[in-house]
């Protein structure tokens, strides 16, 4: 099998962990690079309703209907794309998933297809992680509007991305991923960083 | 910037979307049944009305759906959005 | 330092603990904090400020507002200067350093006021009729009206301040913070609705901060106080000074422009944004912008000291600082009442006030009680003075605005208060498609049609007395929240002491004088007088849109603030029509001018656009690659070693693929997987050639053509197993081609069964290729027979390179035996690094995409989007043979339409030119250079071949099949020669491809 230290995760060429040590003491936002999640893109026909549930048991719960939402399962996450469109979300190394959720589609009409190396995935949090996507996003980010558990496919700066909000660190701070077509990476990254500068910024080491 | 209620993510900026031109333009099964005038009229020839306009947009940023819209082109009013292949649901009231 | 003779010993919302030191074209002057550049030059006594656009007339400060149209100035220094701010919209702060602009070369001596004396010769739309002809003289006279008319100067230096925008949503926003703002705020606020409320200035609170009304027994001004604070401590209300709503677009859009730093009390850090880009999606939107008073029209109506009634009332109350020594007030409303009262207070002397009205205003009492002179149905007729007001003359003034007789009056005075009226500041509204008429009563332009979702409030709907103002602007407020489904409470009743509005107005457009040459300005800004709409009137103009054009009024940065509905009024007494015929102007966005950084926002330097990097790209940075942009995309162009210029690395990388071996970054080519049992049929539709009868293990190079028949992407496609495919697509075509996939097959063919899924970065791709690709990869490969004969071209392998995971496809873009090895991005920088090592004993060299261009080019393989545009067919490249007529396909029908099937058409073909030409250098016919030139064809790609040792084209000419073997002319139009060549087959080089299939 491959070697993981052969491996370069999207944003290696920034050096981050380098410059962890840089960190404002107080900051208002948190930068980290979430490397090698294993990311399947399924497609399931709208009307196939035995093939979902097949998948969706395989994935130890059901798959999303609603759109823009997350369904999460013994760590993996699967976030609703489109109608007939998915992403699933797992640790790395969740080798077996696929071969299950093949099975579970047993050679019908369905796509599950490997991105794992096509997305950079980089986290935001902190107490103005949200105002800082509100620099370059359209979306609504309110609480209550965009919940945890909630995400949505946008542009964020000049980059489409798919953006999922994950449960609150504290009271008053706000957890991001976001996914952006690994093309984008350092570009989003280099965004975040200035767009992030008027808040304190610190930069965590990569997970 | 038009905000465009998407059938399956609800209002979205029109910066995620791109337009498809006009709605119901249906590829002739026989193309070599038709001679120019009528090719050309399916390649080329559009309402462009002052008024109430059915057009396709591509959710391209979001669920990269195709869909309907029903715009005013003189307004921007949007009264209607339905998926590809459905009723609008104008037509549905009507009977259609 | 001078002293600020003019201010009055308290009041005011200034700070007088904070002076604040200035400079005003060259002086040094001190302020307070909490002045505006305005107020405090009048603090300082000084009148004249700017010279008008056109004739250099001296001019002052005319308003307290965003529709100054005089008091222009050129802000800072350096990177940091901003040309044409309104001096009555900058905040004074410490070092603040302003001049004036449009003066040459000094304010108090302007040569090019000679404009004025010699106006008659400038007429409107003069430059239309003067500066015709000779042509030739024409940047001579562009020159001259450059300096004539400019504007400020724009800064040389780079900006050194930061600037931000922030997309926001809310239920209600709430335009323009004076007391129906606050009101529809607070209403909405109440009721739980995520509220924002924006006012263009420091503090909130609008007219209740220049007046002294009172509202709940206390001061205005408090009262505003207080609602603002308690909105200010709302969760989902966000309070927004110093922030102008410069845009209204559609569906509630609304942006905003807000000035972070750059004022006294501006927030503290090092990366805080100069300005801020609010935009805002609000469900409801209160428009409660206020209205601006309207100037009257009389001669000489534009000097220094003329000012608007209640910019007057505005510098007495806000600033402290009385605007004048003695005064006369003009008008016709009762809004001139109170405040010939207040400038008494201020220590004014008001000499006399004049009410256009002939009936007495009940208002009257109070002022002739403070011993003020009031000549009712009186106008001014004229004014002295010519750097500053001297003194003016007051006469009877018949309905139609004649003078009667000769009994004009003259008082001295060196302050003239006028009030022409108010009108509602629709600018906002008319951007957002709503409509206003006159209405007569209220002598102005109300809103008469206001589109959905907006609602007007207070004197911005032309409701001007206090109480039925906080009463409009609570309703709208209630009526928002209503309508985004909130439910809302009673706010405690507002007592209101003042506030009379203007009560009935007596519109008089203009001055009917005797026949002195006197000029009546209706546009301060733009020097547009009466006489100059007359004429447009005389001339023909009956479209108020022409007219405004015409004679420049209510254009440019000012937006008709001032003078938009007096010209109206003009306008339409000239033509004899009512002023709702003649119609109303659009008011365009912005609203007052927004700074270019504001509009630019991070989106400079280094992320002004989005710059693309592929997996090995800090290899090719490492290795001192020189770039190219590709679309979004860095590219290696070159990897020059030792001093190489590009010429010597190209020449060099093109001999390592065609003797040796040559590794590219093909990283970016666009890649989509299919999957499904329909895949082949699909293809077969959406490209020209056939593909369901691929096998699998096999690839096929593929043309798609929009449904007109012109060539829109190509590329190879594989078919991994029965239902697997994998297509490749241009770099530049990679979204635009899976958009196209989706398009048909959800609008037009829902019944195929395919799945698409961009993959395009989810590999590295690696292009080996040379007469020793094999060698080098047969070190690394496992499981696979890398042999002609086991792995042909045109075939593909899945296989293990150096223990990666990999896909193998045998495709040639260069003409040489080649391998592109697709492996997880995540891997690419070790399987590149791992060829580099293997092809080190056979002289590897990564090469870039200028050699990839050569080496294709000597090939005759074409580039979409290079060698063709959208009208180029497959059989005028010469690739009828993969768009046959067997079976149907995207815009095979149109290839028979008479204008694609024609003979004649642009055809690709070769060039062997005498000399390297540059691309899209045209091909003539004939000898002559003198134009019309006959052009028959242009040059698509051009090259230096190291190969063949010449430069070589590819070029699109007209019946070019046919003129094989013919001499062409290229035409090089700026050298004023041409180059020879001749017509060739597009295929350079091993026309047999036995190299790529060795």
């Amino acid at each position: 099998m491959t070697d993981r230290s052969f491996a370069q995760s999207p944003l290696a060429a920034l050096h981050i962990d380098g410059r962890v040590a840089d960190a404002s003491a107080n900051p208002g936002v948190r930068l980290q690079e979430r490397r090698f999640p294993d990311l399947l893109n399924l497609r399931i026909a709208v009307a196939d309703h035995a093939i979902r549930q097949a998948v969706g048991q395989a994935l130890g719960g059901v798959l999303p209907h609603q759109a823009n939402t997350t369904s999460e399962a013994g760590g993996v996450v699967v976030c609703w794309l489109g109608p007939d469109e998915w992403l699933i979300i797992a640790p790395h190394g969740s080798d077996s998933l696929a071969y299950q959720l093949d099975a579970a589609i047993g050679g019908q009409h369905a796509a599950l297809t490997d991105i794992s190396d096509a997305r950079a995935v980089i986290r935001l949090s902190g107490r103005h992680a949200r105002e800082v996507l509100e620099k370059g996003c359209d979306l609504d980010l309110h609480a209550k509007i965009f919940a945890i558990g909630d995400c949505a496919q946008s542009g964020l700066a000049q980059a489409a991305v798919l953006l999922r909000r994950l449960a609150d660190p504290a009271p008053d701070e706000t957890t991001w991923e976001i996914y952006v077509e690994r093309s984008f990476g350092t570009y989003l990254w280099m965004w975040l960083e200035d767009a992030a500068l008027e808040y304190e910024l610190a930069v965590e080491i990569s997970d | 910037m038009l905000l465009i209620p998407c059938p399956w993510c609800g209002a979205r900026a029109e910066k995620e979307f791109k337009p498809g031109g006009e709605a119901g333009i249906v590829r002739p099964l026989d193309p070599d049944a038709l001679d120019d005038a009528a090719w050309a009229d399916y390649l080329f020839n559009r309402a462009n009305p002052k008024g109430w306009h059915r057009e396709r947009w591509i959710h391209a940023l979001g669920c990269r759906r195709w869909f309907n819209v029903e715009r005013h082109t003189a307004t921007h009013e949007i009264r209607a959005t339905w998926p590809m292949g459905e009723t609008s649901p104008d037509d549905v009231e009507r009977g259609k | 330092m001078s002293r600020q003779r003019f201010r009055i010993k308290e009041g005011g919302k200034i700070d007088r603990a904070r002076r604040v030191k200035f400079r005003f074209n060259g002086w040094n002057y001190t302020g307070y904090a909490g002045d505006t550049l305005a107020s405090a030059l009048l603090a300082n006594g000084v009148r004249l400020v700017g010279r008008s656009f056109k004739y250099h007339r001296p001019r002052g400060i005319y308003s307290a507002g965003p529709e100054e149209p005089n008091a222009l100035v050129q802000l800072g220094d350096g990177g940091q200067t901003v040309p044409n701010v309104r001096a009555t919209m900058v905040e004074l702060t410490d070092g603040l350093s302003a001049t004036s602009v449009n003066v040459w070369p000094s304010l108090r001596f302007d040569l090019l006021s000679i404009n004025d004396r010699v106006s008659h010769l400038l007429p409107a739309g003069f430059y239309y009729k003067t500066f015709m002809s000779p042509a030739f003289m024409w940047p001579t006279y562009e020159n001259w009206i450059r300096r004539s008319a400019g504007l400020g100067r724009v800064p040389e230096a780079p900006d050194p301040d930061r600037y931000d925008k922030r997309h926001v949503h809310c239920d209600v926003l709430v335009v323009g913070g004076g007391p129906a703002g606050l009101m529809a705020a607070q209403a909405a606020a109440q009721a739980g609705a995520r509220v924002i409320i924006a006012d263009e200035r420091a503090q909130m609170g609008g007219q209740l901060l220049a007046s002294s009304d009172q509202i709940g027994g206390q001061a205005g001004s408090d009262w505003a106080a207080e609602v603002t604070s308690d909105l200010a401590t709302r969760a989902d209300c966000e309070v927004l000074t110093r922030t102008t709503a410069a845009l209204f677009g559609d569906h509630n859009f609304v942006v905003l422009s807000q000035r972070v730093t750059g004022h006294v009390d501006a927030p503290e850090g090092n990366h805080v944004p100069r300005e801020r880009i609010w935009k805002v999606r609000a469900r409801q939107v209160v428009l409660a912008t206020g209205a601006t008073e309207r100037p009257l029209v009389f001669p000489d109506n534009d000097r220094p000291g003329i000012m608007l009634a209640s910019a007057a009332g505005d510098y007495v109350h806000r600033y402290g600082v009385r605007p004048g020594r003695t005064a006369v007030v003009a008008g016709n409303n009762d809004s001139i009442y109170p405040l010939a009262s207040d400038l008494r207070a201020a220590g004014v002397r008001v000499v006399a006030l004049a009410d256009a009205r002939n009936e007495p205003s009940p208002l009257a009492e109070v002022a002739r009680a403070d011993g003020v002179e009031i000549l009712t149905g009186h106008a001014v007729t004229g004014t002295k003075g010519r750097m500053r007001l001297r003194g003016v003359s007051l006469a009877p003034i018949a309905d139609d605005g004649l003078v009667s007789g000769n009994s004009a009056r003259r008082f001295s005075c060196d302050l003239l208060c006028v009030s022409g009226g108010f009108s509602p500041t629709a600018h906002l509204l008319s951007q957002a498609g709503g409509r206003l008429t006159f209405d007569e009563k209220r002598g102005c332009l109300v809103p008469a049609h206001i589109p959905r979702g907006i609602r007007m409030a207070g004197s911005a709907n032309g409701t001007f007395e206090l109480a039925a103002v906080l009463a409009e602007g609570e309703a709208a407020g209630v009526a928002a929240a209503e309508a985004v489904g909130l439910t809302t409470g009673a706010l405690p009743e507002a007592v209101v002491d003042g506030g009379h509005g203007p009560g009935a107005v007596r519109t008089l457009w203009k001055i009917v004088a005797d026949g002195r040459k006197t000029k009546q300005f209706v546009d301060l800004h733009n020097d547009a007088t009466t006489a100059d709409i007359a004429l447009a009137a005389r001339e023909g103009y009956r479209s108020v849109e022409h007219v405004k054009r015409y004679t420049t009024t209510g254009m440019g940065p000012d937006q008709g603030k001032l003078g938009n509905v007096n010209a109206l009024g003009v306008l339409a007494d000239e033509l004899g029509r009512p002023l709702n015929d003649v119609g109303t102007t659009t008011f365009r966005p912005p609203y007052t001018p927004v700074t270019f950084g504001a509009l630019a926002g991070r989106d400079i330097g280094a992320l002004a656009e989005p710059v693309r990097t592929t997996p090995l790209h800090a290899w090719h940075v490492r290795t001192g690659a020189k770039f190219e942009d590709v679309g979004q995309w860095k590219r290696p162009r070159y990897y020059p070693r030792g001093g190489e210029n590009m010429a010597q690395a190209v020449a060099r990388e093109c001999r390592h693929v065609r003797t040796g071996v040559g590794l590219l970054d093909a990283s970016t080519l666009g890649k989509i997987e299919l999957k499904g049992p329909d895949v082949g049929e699909f293809l077969n539709r959406i490209y020209s050639n056939r593909f369901d009868n691929l096998p699998v293990g096999r690839c096929r190079y593929g043309l798609m053509l929009g449904e007109d028949g012109m060539v829109f992407d190509d590329g190879v496609t594989a078919r991994l197993a029965e239902n697997h495919w994998y297509m490749t697509t241009t770099t530049g075509g990679a979204a635009r081609v899976h958009e196209w996939l989706e398009d048909w097959l959800q609008c037009e063919w829902p019944d195929l069964q395919v799945f698409t899924t961009s993959v395009s970065a989810q590999w590295a791709t690696v292009t080996l290729t040379g007469p020793n690709a094999r060698h080098v990869l047969a070190d690394l490969v496992e499981d696979i027979d890398l042999s002609a004969e086991k792995f042909p071209h045109l075939h593909v392998r899945e296989a293990r390179v150096v223990g990666l995971p990999a896909r193998i496809f045998r495709v040639s873009f260069t003409g040489e035996l080649s391998y592109e090895i697709n492996v997880p991005a995540r891997y690419g920088m070790a399987l590149w690094q791992a060829l580099v090592r293997a092809g080190e004993r056979f002289d590897i060299s990564p090469f870039g995409i200028e050699a990839l261009h050569v080496l294709r080019a000597e090939k005759g393989y074409i580039v979409v989007g290079h060698d063709t545009d959208a009208t180029v067919t497959p059989d005028d490249l010469g690739m009828r043979r993969i768009a046959g007529d067997k079976k149907d396909y995207l815009g095979r029908r149109s290839l028979r339409r008479s204008d694609t099937a024609q003979s004649g058409r642009r055809q690709l073909v070769g060039l062997l030119p005498e000399e390297f030409v540059p691309e899209g250098a045209q091909i003539i016919d004939g000898k002559k250079l003198k134009t019309p030139v006959p052009m028959i064809g242009h040059v698509t790609s051009s090259y230096i071949s190291t190969t063949l040792e010449r430069p070589i084209a590819m070029a699109l000419i007209e019946d070019g099949r046919n003129m094989v073997g013919e001499r062409v002319r290229i035409a090089l139009p700026f050298d004023q020669r041409v180059v020879m060549a001749e017509v060739t087959s597009p295929v350079f080089y091993d026309p047999e491809g036995s190299r790529l299939n060795d």
